[in-house]
Protein backbone atom coordinates (compact mmCIF):
# COMPACT_ATOMS: atom_id res chain seq x y z
CA UNK A 1 0.00 0.00 0.00
CA UNK A 2 2.88 2.27 1.03
CA UNK A 3 4.43 1.39 -2.17
CA UNK A 4 1.46 2.73 -4.20
CA UNK A 5 1.27 5.69 -2.45
CA UNK A 6 4.73 6.63 -2.83
CA UNK A 7 4.25 5.53 -6.57
CA UNK A 8 1.35 7.75 -7.08
CA UNK A 9 2.87 10.90 -4.97
CA UNK A 10 5.57 10.31 -7.38
CA UNK A 11 3.61 10.27 -10.74
CA UNK A 12 2.04 13.49 -9.75
CA UNK A 13 5.14 15.18 -8.55
CA UNK A 14 6.75 14.46 -12.33
CA UNK A 15 3.32 15.53 -13.75
CA UNK A 16 3.68 19.02 -12.03
CA UNK A 17 7.16 19.10 -13.21
CA UNK A 18 6.42 18.97 -16.88
CA UNK A 19 3.69 21.42 -16.50
CA UNK A 20 5.57 24.40 -14.71
CA UNK A 21 8.42 23.03 -17.77
CA UNK A 22 5.80 23.73 -20.13
CA UNK A 23 4.52 26.76 -18.70
CA UNK A 24 8.42 27.98 -18.72
CA UNK A 25 8.57 26.45 -22.70
CA UNK A 26 5.57 28.38 -23.56
CA UNK A 27 6.73 31.38 -21.61
CA UNK A 28 10.29 31.09 -23.77
CA UNK A 29 8.55 30.97 -27.07
CA UNK A 30 6.26 33.87 -26.33
CA UNK A 31 9.79 36.16 -25.13
CA UNK A 32 11.59 34.86 -28.21
CA UNK A 33 8.23 36.25 -30.85
CA UNK A 34 8.28 39.07 -28.74
CA UNK A 35 11.96 39.74 -29.08
CA UNK A 36 12.02 39.22 -32.82
CA UNK A 37 9.13 41.18 -33.30
CA UNK A 38 10.58 44.46 -31.60
CA UNK A 39 14.33 43.13 -33.72
CA UNK A 40 12.30 43.57 -36.96
CA UNK A 41 11.00 46.65 -36.05
CA UNK A 42 14.10 48.41 -35.06
CA UNK A 43 15.70 46.50 -38.62
CA UNK A 44 12.14 48.54 -40.06
CA UNK A 45 13.22 51.59 -38.62
CA UNK A 46 16.43 51.59 -39.84
CA UNK A 47 15.33 50.75 -43.22
CA UNK A 48 12.52 53.53 -42.68
CA UNK A 49 15.31 55.87 -41.65
CA UNK A 50 17.60 55.85 -44.89
CA UNK A 51 14.68 55.96 -46.88
CA UNK A 52 13.07 59.28 -45.60
CA UNK A 53 16.23 61.18 -44.60
CA UNK A 54 16.74 64.26 -46.18
CA UNK A 55 20.22 65.00 -47.11
CA UNK A 56 19.50 68.49 -47.90
CA UNK A 57 16.16 70.68 -47.27
CA UNK A 58 13.39 70.96 -49.61
CA UNK A 59 12.57 74.36 -50.59
CA UNK A 60 8.47 74.17 -51.07
CA UNK A 61 7.27 76.00 -54.28
CA UNK A 62 6.52 80.00 -54.01
CA UNK A 63 4.02 81.04 -56.76
CA UNK A 64 3.94 84.77 -55.16
CA UNK A 65 2.75 88.06 -57.04
CA UNK A 66 4.25 90.83 -55.34
CA UNK A 67 4.73 94.28 -55.38
CA UNK A 68 8.28 96.62 -55.58
CA UNK A 69 8.33 98.79 -52.89
CA UNK A 70 6.69 101.75 -54.26
CA UNK A 71 8.82 104.94 -53.94
CA UNK A 72 8.30 108.28 -52.02
CA UNK A 73 6.27 111.03 -54.32
CA UNK A 74 9.32 112.98 -55.45
CA UNK A 75 9.40 116.41 -55.58
CA UNK A 76 10.91 117.94 -58.92
CA UNK A 77 12.39 120.77 -56.64
CA UNK A 78 13.53 119.52 -53.50
CA UNK A 79 15.47 116.30 -54.72
CA UNK A 80 17.09 114.89 -51.83
CA UNK A 81 15.53 117.61 -48.80
CA UNK A 82 13.53 117.43 -46.52
CA UNK A 83 10.49 118.69 -48.00
CA UNK A 84 8.52 120.17 -44.22
CA UNK A 85 5.35 121.84 -46.23
CA UNK A 86 4.49 118.67 -47.42
CA UNK A 87 4.89 116.43 -44.25
CA UNK A 88 8.76 116.24 -44.44
CA UNK A 89 8.69 113.13 -46.45
CA UNK A 90 12.32 112.85 -47.50
CA UNK A 91 11.86 111.25 -51.67
CA UNK A 92 15.85 110.57 -52.14
CA UNK A 93 18.80 110.11 -50.47
CA UNK A 94 22.36 111.39 -51.71
CA UNK A 95 22.77 107.91 -52.95
CA UNK A 96 20.40 107.91 -55.06
CA UNK A 97 18.57 105.09 -53.91
CA UNK A 98 14.69 106.31 -53.23
CA UNK A 99 12.94 106.18 -50.12
CA UNK A 100 10.46 103.46 -50.07
CA UNK A 101 6.94 103.61 -48.74
CA UNK A 102 6.40 99.85 -48.20
CA UNK A 103 8.48 97.30 -47.61
CA UNK A 104 8.44 94.32 -49.88
CA UNK A 105 8.46 91.33 -47.10
CA UNK A 106 7.36 87.98 -47.45
CA UNK A 107 7.86 84.00 -46.05
CA UNK A 108 9.89 81.80 -47.15
CA UNK A 109 8.90 77.92 -46.39
CA UNK A 110 11.27 75.20 -46.76
CA UNK A 111 11.20 71.05 -45.21
CA UNK A 112 14.52 69.18 -43.59
CA UNK A 113 14.74 66.81 -41.19
CA UNK A 114 13.87 67.83 -37.63
CA UNK A 115 16.68 67.54 -35.61
CA UNK A 116 18.69 69.75 -38.59
CA UNK A 117 19.74 72.96 -36.57
CA UNK A 118 21.44 74.75 -39.33
CA UNK A 119 19.21 78.11 -40.07
CA UNK A 120 19.03 80.18 -43.53
CA UNK A 121 21.22 83.24 -43.25
CA UNK A 122 21.51 84.11 -46.95
CA UNK A 123 19.38 83.83 -50.09
CA UNK A 124 20.60 84.95 -53.34
CA UNK A 125 18.54 84.64 -56.58
CA UNK A 126 20.24 83.76 -59.09
CA UNK A 127 17.75 85.77 -61.76
CA UNK A 128 18.75 88.86 -60.22
CA UNK A 129 21.23 88.47 -57.96
CA UNK A 130 21.42 92.27 -57.31
CA UNK A 131 18.32 91.87 -55.11
CA UNK A 132 19.76 91.86 -51.61
CA UNK A 133 17.00 90.29 -49.43
CA UNK A 134 17.91 89.89 -45.68
CA UNK A 135 16.63 86.36 -44.61
CA UNK A 136 15.75 85.73 -40.74
CA UNK A 137 14.87 82.67 -39.81
CA UNK A 138 11.98 81.95 -37.13
CA UNK A 139 14.32 79.90 -34.94
CA UNK A 140 11.26 79.76 -32.35
CA UNK A 141 9.92 76.19 -31.94
CA UNK A 142 6.57 74.51 -30.17
CA UNK A 143 6.85 73.92 -26.81
CA UNK A 144 8.61 70.72 -27.22
CA UNK A 145 11.74 69.74 -26.55
CA UNK A 146 14.05 67.08 -27.76
CA UNK A 147 16.33 65.27 -25.58
CA UNK A 148 19.31 67.46 -24.74
CA UNK A 149 17.06 70.32 -24.06
CA UNK A 150 17.41 72.32 -26.99
CA UNK A 151 13.63 73.62 -28.78
CA UNK A 152 13.10 72.43 -31.43
CA UNK A 153 13.32 75.06 -34.81
CA UNK A 154 10.02 75.12 -36.81
CA UNK A 155 6.55 73.35 -36.69
CA UNK A 156 6.87 69.49 -36.52
CA UNK A 157 5.15 67.98 -39.40
CA UNK A 158 5.74 63.90 -38.85
CA UNK A 159 9.21 63.14 -40.04
CA UNK A 160 9.95 66.54 -41.33
CA UNK A 161 9.50 70.15 -39.47
CA UNK A 162 8.20 72.91 -41.81
CA UNK A 163 10.69 76.10 -41.43
CA UNK A 164 10.03 79.52 -42.36
CA UNK A 165 12.02 82.51 -43.10
CA UNK A 166 11.20 86.26 -43.24
CA UNK A 167 12.53 87.58 -46.23
CA UNK A 168 12.56 91.36 -46.81
CA UNK A 169 13.98 93.12 -49.75
CA UNK A 170 17.18 95.62 -48.36
CA UNK A 171 15.91 98.89 -50.22
CA UNK A 172 19.69 99.34 -51.88
CA UNK A 173 19.01 100.41 -55.27
CA UNK A 174 16.34 102.06 -57.19
CA UNK A 175 13.95 99.07 -58.15
CA UNK A 176 12.44 100.81 -61.15
CA UNK A 177 15.48 100.19 -63.09
CA UNK A 178 14.96 96.74 -62.94
CA UNK A 179 11.59 96.61 -64.15
CA UNK A 180 9.59 93.23 -63.71
CA UNK A 181 11.12 90.40 -62.27
CA UNK A 182 10.64 86.63 -62.20
CA UNK A 183 12.47 84.61 -59.68
CA UNK A 184 12.97 80.99 -59.15
CA UNK A 185 16.23 79.48 -58.70
CA UNK A 186 18.01 80.33 -55.18
CA UNK A 187 21.17 79.47 -53.90
CA UNK A 188 20.75 79.05 -50.08
CA UNK A 189 23.54 79.56 -48.07
CA UNK A 190 23.16 78.01 -43.89
CA UNK A 191 24.43 78.91 -40.91
CA UNK A 192 26.58 75.92 -41.03
CA UNK A 193 28.56 77.00 -43.96
CA UNK A 194 26.83 74.97 -46.24
CA UNK A 195 24.73 75.53 -49.43
CA UNK A 196 22.48 74.46 -51.96
CA UNK A 197 20.86 75.36 -55.22
CA UNK A 198 16.32 75.36 -54.61
CA UNK A 199 13.72 75.72 -56.94
CA UNK A 200 11.17 77.88 -55.14
CA UNK A 201 8.64 78.14 -57.96
CA UNK A 202 8.00 81.55 -59.69
CA UNK A 203 8.75 84.60 -57.50
CA UNK A 204 6.96 87.92 -59.43
CA UNK A 205 8.09 90.77 -58.26
CA UNK A 206 6.44 93.23 -60.22
CA UNK A 207 6.33 97.52 -60.28
CA UNK A 208 3.56 98.91 -58.43
CA UNK A 209 0.84 99.88 -60.77
CA UNK A 210 0.65 103.53 -61.55
CA UNK A 211 -2.80 104.23 -61.76
CA UNK A 212 -5.00 103.57 -59.62
CA UNK A 213 -7.93 105.16 -60.67
CA UNK A 214 -8.35 102.47 -62.98
CA UNK A 215 -8.83 99.99 -59.76
CA UNK A 216 -11.78 99.04 -58.81
CA UNK A 217 -12.21 98.30 -54.83
CA UNK A 218 -14.64 95.89 -53.36
CA UNK A 219 -17.90 97.53 -50.84
CA UNK A 220 -17.15 93.52 -48.89
CA UNK A 221 -15.01 90.96 -49.02
CA UNK A 222 -15.05 87.79 -46.99
CA UNK A 223 -12.81 84.75 -47.20
CA UNK A 224 -12.96 81.59 -45.52
CA UNK A 225 -10.82 78.93 -44.04
CA UNK A 226 -11.82 76.38 -46.34
CA UNK A 227 -10.71 77.87 -49.18
CA UNK A 228 -13.86 79.78 -50.32
CA UNK A 229 -14.40 84.04 -50.55
CA UNK A 230 -16.33 86.18 -52.09
CA UNK A 231 -15.99 90.09 -53.11
CA UNK A 232 -18.49 92.34 -54.18
CA UNK A 233 -19.04 95.98 -55.41
CA UNK A 234 -22.06 98.33 -56.87
CA UNK A 235 -20.92 99.10 -60.24
CA UNK A 236 -20.68 102.65 -60.22
CA UNK A 237 -20.91 103.15 -64.29
CA UNK A 238 -22.23 100.62 -66.52
CA UNK A 239 -19.49 97.74 -66.71
CA UNK A 240 -19.22 94.95 -69.50
CA UNK A 241 -16.37 92.09 -68.15
CA UNK A 242 -13.77 91.72 -70.44
CA UNK A 243 -11.80 88.48 -69.29
CA UNK A 244 -9.15 87.77 -66.26
CA UNK A 245 -5.82 88.65 -66.22
CA UNK A 246 -3.91 85.83 -64.80
CA UNK A 247 -0.66 86.02 -63.84
CA UNK A 248 -0.03 82.67 -61.74
CA UNK A 249 -3.39 80.74 -62.10
CA UNK A 250 -1.43 78.34 -65.02
CA UNK A 251 0.58 77.02 -61.79
CA UNK A 252 -2.83 76.59 -59.35
CA UNK A 253 -4.06 74.43 -62.45
CA UNK A 254 -7.37 72.51 -61.08
CA UNK A 255 -7.27 74.16 -57.57
CA UNK A 256 -9.64 77.52 -58.47
CA UNK A 257 -12.72 78.40 -59.77
CA UNK A 258 -14.33 81.77 -60.18
CA UNK A 259 -17.62 83.31 -60.25
CA UNK A 260 -19.41 86.63 -61.13
CA UNK A 261 -22.83 86.58 -60.35
CA UNK A 262 -22.80 83.05 -60.23
CA UNK A 263 -21.33 82.27 -64.01
CA UNK A 264 -18.45 80.44 -64.60
CA UNK A 265 -15.75 83.67 -65.04
CA UNK A 266 -15.55 81.59 -69.18
CA UNK A 267 -19.09 82.04 -69.58
CA UNK A 268 -19.56 85.69 -68.52
CA UNK A 269 -17.02 87.51 -70.69
CA UNK A 270 -18.95 89.95 -72.20
CA UNK A 271 -21.64 90.35 -70.42
CA UNK A 272 -22.78 93.54 -69.25
CA UNK A 273 -23.55 94.70 -65.63
CA UNK A 274 -26.00 98.22 -65.26
CA UNK A 275 -24.37 100.76 -62.92
CA UNK A 276 -25.68 100.70 -59.36
CA UNK A 277 -26.24 96.60 -59.60
CA UNK A 278 -24.35 94.14 -57.25
CA UNK A 279 -21.27 92.30 -58.68
CA UNK A 280 -20.57 89.60 -56.62
CA UNK A 281 -16.96 87.58 -57.46
CA UNK A 282 -16.60 84.20 -55.21
CA UNK A 283 -14.27 81.70 -56.53
CA UNK A 284 -12.92 78.79 -54.45
CA UNK A 285 -9.20 77.37 -53.90
CA UNK A 286 -8.96 73.62 -53.41
CA UNK A 287 -6.44 71.83 -51.16
CA UNK A 288 -4.17 69.99 -53.65
CA UNK A 289 -2.76 66.51 -53.46
CA UNK A 290 0.06 65.59 -51.34
CA UNK A 291 2.41 66.28 -54.29
CA UNK A 292 1.89 69.98 -54.22
CA UNK A 293 0.37 70.20 -50.72
CA UNK A 294 3.28 71.84 -48.95
CA UNK A 295 3.15 74.54 -52.34
CA UNK A 296 2.00 78.10 -51.94
CA UNK A 297 0.07 79.61 -53.88
CA UNK A 298 -0.97 83.59 -54.36
CA UNK A 299 -2.08 84.22 -57.75
CA UNK A 300 -3.99 87.78 -57.09
CA UNK A 301 -5.60 87.78 -60.84
CA UNK A 302 -7.16 90.38 -61.83
CA UNK A 303 -10.95 90.78 -63.05
CA UNK A 304 -11.17 92.87 -66.66
CA UNK A 305 -13.93 94.90 -67.45
CA UNK A 306 -14.64 97.56 -69.27
CA UNK A 307 -16.80 100.43 -69.14
CA UNK A 308 -19.09 102.57 -71.97
CA UNK A 309 -15.98 104.52 -73.48
CA UNK A 310 -13.91 101.46 -73.49
CA UNK A 311 -11.72 101.95 -70.24
CA UNK A 312 -10.34 99.71 -68.67
CA UNK A 313 -10.77 98.84 -65.25
CA UNK A 314 -9.47 96.14 -63.15
CA UNK A 315 -10.23 94.15 -59.95
CA UNK A 316 -7.54 92.65 -57.86
CA UNK A 317 -8.80 89.04 -55.77
CA UNK A 318 -6.59 89.78 -53.02
CA UNK A 319 -7.71 86.15 -51.19
CA UNK A 320 -7.27 83.56 -53.92
CA UNK A 321 -4.45 81.70 -52.46
CA UNK A 322 -3.77 78.71 -50.47
CA UNK A 323 -0.68 78.53 -48.27
CA UNK A 324 0.35 74.61 -47.89
CA UNK A 325 2.95 74.69 -45.30
CA UNK A 326 1.08 73.67 -42.14
CA UNK A 327 -1.29 72.23 -44.48
CA UNK A 328 -0.18 68.88 -44.85
CA UNK A 329 0.38 65.79 -42.37
CA UNK A 330 3.36 63.58 -41.74
CA UNK A 331 2.45 61.32 -44.23
CA UNK A 332 1.53 64.03 -46.86
CA UNK A 333 4.91 65.94 -46.22
CA UNK A 334 6.38 62.22 -46.90
CA UNK A 335 4.62 62.23 -50.09
CA UNK A 336 5.51 66.27 -51.28
CA UNK A 337 9.04 65.68 -50.29
CA UNK A 338 8.99 62.11 -52.72
CA UNK A 339 7.66 63.75 -55.29
CA UNK A 340 10.20 66.91 -55.01
CA UNK A 341 13.04 64.41 -55.02
CA UNK A 342 11.85 62.66 -57.86
CA UNK A 343 12.18 65.96 -60.40
CA UNK B 1 17.45 37.26 -2.02
CA UNK B 2 15.40 40.06 -0.39
CA UNK B 3 18.54 42.76 -0.12
CA UNK B 4 19.29 41.80 -3.83
CA UNK B 5 16.03 42.35 -5.05
CA UNK B 6 16.12 45.55 -3.04
CA UNK B 7 19.21 46.76 -5.35
CA UNK B 8 17.28 45.84 -8.55
CA UNK B 9 14.14 47.44 -7.45
CA UNK B 10 16.39 50.81 -6.74
CA UNK B 11 17.89 50.28 -10.01
CA UNK B 12 14.98 50.07 -11.87
CA UNK B 13 13.85 53.16 -10.26
CA UNK B 14 16.36 55.43 -11.67
CA UNK B 15 15.92 53.83 -14.58
CA UNK B 16 12.11 55.06 -14.86
CA UNK B 17 12.56 57.90 -12.96
CA UNK B 18 14.73 60.87 -14.54
CA UNK B 19 16.25 63.46 -12.09
CA UNK B 20 17.55 66.26 -14.20
CA UNK B 21 18.99 69.37 -13.47
CA UNK B 22 17.87 71.40 -16.19
CA UNK B 23 18.79 69.50 -19.29
CA UNK B 24 21.39 67.26 -17.49
CA UNK B 25 20.52 64.04 -16.35
CA UNK B 26 21.74 63.72 -13.00
CA UNK B 27 21.68 59.67 -13.05
CA UNK B 28 21.56 58.40 -16.89
CA UNK B 29 19.81 55.11 -17.10
CA UNK B 30 23.30 53.18 -17.93
CA UNK B 31 24.61 53.90 -14.43
CA UNK B 32 21.06 52.94 -12.86
CA UNK B 33 21.56 50.08 -15.00
CA UNK B 34 24.60 49.39 -13.52
CA UNK B 35 23.04 49.35 -10.18
CA UNK B 36 20.53 46.77 -11.59
CA UNK B 37 23.69 44.83 -12.93
CA UNK B 38 25.15 44.52 -9.44
CA UNK B 39 21.63 43.11 -8.05
CA UNK B 40 21.34 40.65 -10.47
CA UNK B 41 24.57 39.64 -10.09
CA UNK B 42 23.94 39.18 -6.24
CA UNK B 43 21.11 36.79 -7.03
CA UNK B 44 22.52 34.54 -9.38
CA UNK B 45 25.37 33.94 -6.96
CA UNK B 46 22.68 32.71 -4.53
CA UNK B 47 20.45 30.88 -6.51
CA UNK B 48 22.87 29.80 -9.70
CA UNK B 49 19.99 30.41 -12.09
CA UNK B 50 21.31 30.76 -15.20
CA UNK B 51 18.05 33.96 -16.05
CA UNK B 52 19.37 36.07 -13.45
CA UNK B 53 22.74 35.39 -15.48
CA UNK B 54 20.89 35.87 -19.00
CA UNK B 55 19.47 39.22 -17.41
CA UNK B 56 22.40 40.32 -16.51
CA UNK B 57 23.67 40.29 -19.99
CA UNK B 58 21.03 42.09 -21.24
CA UNK B 59 21.28 44.75 -18.70
CA UNK B 60 24.95 45.41 -19.58
CA UNK B 61 23.34 45.71 -23.71
CA UNK B 62 21.02 48.23 -22.73
CA UNK B 63 23.74 50.51 -20.34
CA UNK B 64 25.89 50.17 -23.39
CA UNK B 65 23.23 51.04 -25.73
CA UNK B 66 22.16 53.91 -23.39
CA UNK B 67 26.08 55.08 -23.26
CA UNK B 68 26.22 54.75 -27.13
CA UNK B 69 23.03 57.22 -27.22
CA UNK B 70 24.49 59.79 -25.48
CA UNK B 71 27.53 59.43 -27.06
CA UNK B 72 25.54 59.66 -30.36
CA UNK B 73 24.03 62.72 -29.11
CA UNK B 74 27.66 64.71 -28.82
CA UNK B 75 28.06 63.72 -32.53
CA UNK B 76 27.55 66.89 -34.64
CA UNK B 77 26.13 65.79 -37.94
CA UNK B 78 22.29 65.50 -38.36
CA UNK B 79 22.25 61.65 -39.49
CA UNK B 80 24.69 60.23 -36.80
CA UNK B 81 22.57 61.93 -33.97
CA UNK B 82 19.55 60.88 -35.29
CA UNK B 83 19.98 57.47 -35.94
CA UNK B 84 22.24 56.85 -33.47
CA UNK B 85 20.18 57.68 -30.80
CA UNK B 86 17.60 56.29 -32.43
CA UNK B 87 19.14 52.63 -32.96
CA UNK B 88 20.42 52.97 -29.61
CA UNK B 89 17.15 53.18 -28.18
CA UNK B 90 15.52 50.73 -30.07
CA UNK B 91 18.31 48.53 -28.54
CA UNK B 92 17.64 49.94 -25.58
CA UNK B 93 13.79 48.89 -24.86
CA UNK B 94 14.46 45.96 -26.23
CA UNK B 95 17.05 44.99 -23.90
CA UNK B 96 14.92 45.69 -21.15
CA UNK B 97 12.10 43.62 -22.49
CA UNK B 98 14.83 40.82 -22.11
CA UNK B 99 15.96 41.95 -18.47
CA UNK B 100 12.33 42.35 -17.28
CA UNK B 101 11.66 38.88 -18.66
CA UNK B 102 14.53 36.80 -17.36
CA UNK B 103 14.62 38.89 -14.27
CA UNK B 104 10.79 37.60 -13.78
CA UNK B 105 11.23 34.12 -15.09
CA UNK B 106 13.97 33.34 -13.09
CA UNK B 107 12.66 34.65 -9.70
CA UNK B 108 9.91 32.32 -10.11
CA UNK B 109 12.13 29.31 -10.90
CA UNK B 110 14.21 30.47 -7.32
CA UNK B 111 10.87 29.95 -5.89
CA UNK B 112 11.57 26.45 -6.55
CA UNK B 113 15.51 26.00 -5.69
CA UNK B 114 14.80 24.18 -2.89
CA UNK B 115 17.86 25.63 -0.90
CA UNK B 116 16.88 28.52 -0.45
CA UNK B 117 15.72 29.84 2.65
CA UNK B 118 12.01 30.28 3.09
CA UNK B 119 10.17 33.21 4.22
CA UNK B 120 7.56 33.05 7.28
CA UNK B 121 4.79 34.03 5.49
CA UNK B 122 4.73 31.45 2.79
CA UNK B 123 4.11 29.10 5.97
CA UNK B 124 0.13 27.68 6.64
CA UNK B 125 -0.74 28.25 3.48
CA UNK B 126 -2.67 25.19 1.46
CA UNK B 127 -3.35 25.17 -2.66
CA UNK B 128 -5.22 23.61 -4.89
CA UNK B 129 -3.05 20.27 -5.09
CA UNK B 130 -3.46 19.45 -1.61
CA UNK B 131 0.19 21.27 -0.64
CA UNK B 132 -0.19 22.77 2.62
CA UNK B 133 2.51 25.07 4.24
CA UNK B 134 5.76 26.28 2.08
CA UNK B 135 5.74 24.39 -0.81
CA UNK B 136 2.34 25.53 -1.45
CA UNK B 137 3.53 28.93 -1.60
CA UNK B 138 6.01 27.47 -3.79
CA UNK B 139 3.45 26.71 -6.43
CA UNK B 140 1.63 29.76 -6.58
CA UNK B 141 4.60 31.99 -6.63
CA UNK B 142 6.14 29.96 -9.41
CA UNK B 143 2.53 30.49 -11.41
CA UNK B 144 2.35 34.17 -10.16
CA UNK B 145 5.83 35.32 -11.36
CA UNK B 146 5.82 33.19 -14.31
CA UNK B 147 2.70 34.34 -15.80
CA UNK B 148 3.70 38.05 -15.43
CA UNK B 149 6.79 37.49 -16.82
CA UNK B 150 4.58 36.31 -20.27
CA UNK B 151 2.09 39.36 -19.62
CA UNK B 152 4.78 41.93 -18.98
CA UNK B 153 6.94 40.97 -22.21
CA UNK B 154 3.50 40.55 -24.44
CA UNK B 155 2.97 44.19 -23.18
CA UNK B 156 6.44 45.44 -23.38
CA UNK B 157 6.60 43.51 -27.26
CA UNK B 158 3.38 45.99 -28.26
CA UNK B 159 4.99 48.71 -26.89
CA UNK B 160 8.59 48.29 -28.27
CA UNK B 161 6.80 47.87 -31.61
CA UNK B 162 5.00 50.84 -31.74
CA UNK B 163 7.71 52.69 -30.29
CA UNK B 164 10.28 51.84 -33.05
CA UNK B 165 7.91 52.57 -35.89
CA UNK B 166 6.15 55.41 -34.17
CA UNK B 167 10.11 56.63 -33.65
CA UNK B 168 10.21 56.33 -37.21
CA UNK B 169 7.63 58.06 -38.74
CA UNK B 170 7.59 60.15 -35.92
CA UNK B 171 3.51 59.74 -35.41
CA UNK B 172 3.25 61.67 -32.15
CA UNK B 173 -0.34 60.41 -31.24
CA UNK B 174 1.08 56.59 -31.10
CA UNK B 175 4.65 57.15 -29.94
CA UNK B 176 2.77 59.59 -26.81
CA UNK B 177 0.09 56.33 -26.36
CA UNK B 178 3.29 53.39 -25.97
CA UNK B 179 5.51 55.90 -23.77
CA UNK B 180 2.70 55.86 -21.41
CA UNK B 181 1.90 52.00 -21.55
CA UNK B 182 5.89 51.42 -21.47
CA UNK B 183 5.94 53.60 -18.15
CA UNK B 184 2.95 52.03 -16.95
CA UNK B 185 4.46 48.34 -17.52
CA UNK B 186 7.67 50.01 -15.72
CA UNK B 187 5.98 50.89 -12.43
CA UNK B 188 4.33 47.72 -12.67
CA UNK B 189 7.72 46.19 -12.89
CA UNK B 190 8.90 48.01 -10.14
CA UNK B 191 5.39 47.09 -7.83
CA UNK B 192 6.28 43.10 -8.77
CA UNK B 193 10.26 43.11 -8.21
CA UNK B 194 8.92 45.07 -5.07
CA UNK B 195 6.64 42.18 -4.08
CA UNK B 196 9.66 39.76 -4.88
CA UNK B 197 11.88 41.54 -2.34
CA UNK B 198 8.69 41.31 0.41
CA UNK B 199 8.29 37.77 -0.46
CA UNK B 200 11.64 36.83 0.35
CA UNK B 201 12.30 39.02 3.58
CA UNK B 202 11.94 37.43 6.70
CA UNK B 203 13.67 34.34 5.67
CA UNK B 204 13.01 31.28 7.22
CA UNK B 205 15.68 28.57 7.36
CA UNK B 206 14.90 25.84 4.81
CA UNK B 207 11.63 24.12 6.16
CA UNK B 208 10.81 20.79 5.80
CA UNK B 209 14.14 19.23 3.59
CA UNK B 210 11.62 16.50 2.26
CA UNK B 211 9.18 18.72 0.86
CA UNK B 212 11.90 21.42 -0.33
CA UNK B 213 13.80 19.26 -2.07
CA UNK B 214 10.94 17.15 -3.78
CA UNK B 215 9.40 20.91 -5.07
CA UNK B 216 13.21 21.76 -6.44
CA UNK B 217 13.14 19.01 -8.25
CA UNK B 218 9.54 18.79 -10.01
CA UNK B 219 11.64 20.98 -13.05
CA UNK B 220 13.29 17.49 -14.06
CA UNK B 221 10.32 15.07 -13.07
CA UNK B 222 12.37 13.73 -10.24
CA UNK B 223 11.74 13.46 -6.54
CA UNK B 224 14.04 13.55 -4.51
CA UNK B 225 14.06 12.81 -0.93
CA UNK B 226 15.56 14.84 2.02
CA UNK B 227 17.49 11.35 2.88
CA UNK B 228 19.04 11.21 -0.36
CA UNK B 229 20.27 14.74 -0.67
CA UNK B 230 23.44 15.60 1.28
CA UNK B 231 23.33 19.32 0.92
CA UNK B 232 20.08 19.17 3.50
CA UNK B 233 21.70 16.34 5.49
CA UNK B 234 24.97 19.09 6.21
CA UNK B 235 22.27 21.67 6.58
Amino acid sequence: MEEQEGDGIMMEEKKRGRDFAREMTRGRRIFLFCFAASAAALVIYGALFFYLYLDRPVFVRHYLDLEFPEAAAAEDSAEGELDGDVGGIESEADDGVPNYIHPLEFRMYYLTERFDRRIVSTVIFEEAPELSFRADENTGGPWFFMDNGETEIGIPCGRYSVRSVNMSLLETMDFRELGDVTLSRARVLFSDGTEMNADMGKLILRQPEENSAEQLHSDRAEASSDGTGSESFVASENLRFAGLEERMLAEMNGLWSIRINGDEYTEAVGKEYEMGKLIKVSFAVQVPEAERRFDIYDARPCLLFENEHGRQRRMELNNLNYYGPYAGDGVSAVKYVKAREAE
Amino acid sequence: MSEKYKVVFWGLFLTTVHINLGSIQLLPPFIALLIVYAGLGGLFSISDLNEFKTARTFCLIAAAANLSGWAAALVGPVLGRQLGEGLSSGVYIICEMGLFYFLLTGSARAFLVPDLPRSASWAGRENSTGHAGPEAAMDEKFVFYQGRAVLITVVFGIVNVGLIIGSALYLETLLWLVMLAGFIVQIWMLVLVHGLDKAWRAELPPGDPAVISEMGNRMDGEVQTAEKDPEFEER
